[in-house]
């Protein structure tokens, strides 16, 4: 959905409109759900970060100035939202050597290095290693791959300025690449071992 | 790959990077292998985060957050009549209160003629009114829930809100919660509460007992 439909709908629902609210739920709900497992993952405080975001949007759409995308300023409110549950659970203290690794600095790649990582990636791969990451570096990924956010806007939800997203971006980028190398390493590890 | 074209990559993956900086990027892409390699990395990432929540549907938590919306309206209607209240007592109709104090004592009137007919009634028709209005609070089937240790009370709350339970009793000595979740959805909570991990053990219980 477009920003200006989003942006109309979002008019119609400041008149306590049911139905716009369900077209504009149904448009982002997974949009705001991926953001909220990225930063907590688990699914169901995800669900109820997403259960609460779009809560909000329904008493809060005549709020929106509309000098943002609503998009942002959607994310923003998942953000808030996602920060507070964050905040009030117990922080898991469970590591294992992949989290080490993905906090360390990536070594240099090949060229043909790059291609065997794009080649190889896998779905679970990706999964695991972004839950490795710090919840910054995490977020960062997210905002920019899959929210399709631009710097500035990263740069306005994480409340930083545009260069430390850039560092944090390069970081992440890094540390991703270089835990799902490890895996892509035991993975050679354990064919070439089975028989 | 030199560092500008490296910052730029991600911006140039996700489409919001300026026409100059992405003609510049396009430039670099055709002589750069090492540059391209890395784009199709970011490529190849960019599609597996998209894929990570493909299988959700899009209603997902859409019956509770209308349920929310709703309960709001049921506010908001409580708040119009509160400010039809303020109307009324504002100096506009100050001049309807003489009207209003006699149609008051009218109405205390009549109720105080309906109360004295419901006391002429028998004890016995007076008790099934009782019966048919009260609702004790340790009416079963409930939940008893045990949670682990380190449970957290946010937590608690969260798994609540999830099932739609409310809590009607405890903790008690053995750190027994009583939980009661909409009628015919007891099965169903079970069986979600099985598998959270703050969740030591769960059962469904006639109702609350005696002592716990």
């Amino acid at each position: 959905m477009d920003d200006t439909k989003a942006k109309e709908l979002l008019g119609r629902i400041a008149r306590q409109d049911e139905a716009a609210f369900e077209t504009i739920y149904r448009a982002f709900s997974r949009r705001v759900f991926a953001y909220a497992l990225y930063m907590l993952n688990e699914p169901y405080r995800a669900e109820e970060v997403l259960v609460d975001t779009m809560h909000e949007v329904w008493r809060n759409a005549a709020r929106f100035r509309g000098d943002s995308l609503f998009s942002t300023w959607l994310i923003g409110i998942a953000r808030n939202k996602a920060l507070l549950v964050h905040r009030a659970r117990r922080f898991d203290e469970s590591h294992d050597d992949l989290d080490d690794v993905a906090e360390s600095e990536a070594d240099e790649f090949a060229p043909e290095g790059f291609a065997e990582l794009a080649a190889k990636q896998r779905r679970e791969g990706v999964q695991a290693c972004m839950r490795r990451l710090s919840q910054e570096h995490r977020e960062c990924l997210q905002l920019v791959f899959y929210q399709g956010c631009s710097l500035a806007d990263v740069a306005h939800l994480q409340g930083v300025p545009e260069n430390t997203v850039k560092t944090r971006l390069y970081h992440a980028r890094q540390r991703i690449k270089n835990c799902l190398r490890l895996l892509i390493e035991r993975e050679g590890a354990h064919s070439r071992a089975s028989p | 790959m030199n560092r500008r074209l490296s910052e730029l990559l991600p911006w140039y993956v996700n489409g919001t990077l300026k026409s100059e900086d992405r003609e510049w990027v396009d430039r670099c892409l055709a002589t750069d292998s090492e540059a391209r390699a890395e784009l199709e990395w970011l490529l190849g990432l960019q599609s597996q985060l998209a894929q990570s929540v493909s299988g959700v549907p899009s209603d997902l938590g859409l019956t509770r957050t209308l349920q929310r919306v709703r309960a709001d309206r049921a506010t908001l209607g409580d708040r119009i009549r509160g400010w039809l209240g303020a109307v009324a007592s504002g100096p506009v109709l100050a001049r309807a209160r003489p009207i209003a104090a006699i149609a008051a004592v009218g109405i205390i009137g009549a109720q105080t003629g309906v109360i004295y007919l419901l006391a002429r009634h028998s004890d016995e028709d007076s008790q099934q009114i009782r019966a048919s209005r009260a609702v004790p609070a340790d009416e079963g089937p409930l939940l008893r829930v045990n949670f682990a240790p380190d449970t957290k009370e946010v937590d608690i709350r969260l798994l609540l809100s999830a099932i739609q339970g409310s809590l009607v009793g405890g903790p008690g000595q053995l750190g027994d919660y009583y939980v009661r979740v909409p009628a015919g959805a007891e099965n169903a909570a079970v069986s979600r509460l099985k598998h959270e991990r703050f969740v030591a053990a769960v059962q469904i219980v006639p109702g609350l007992p005696t002592t716990y």
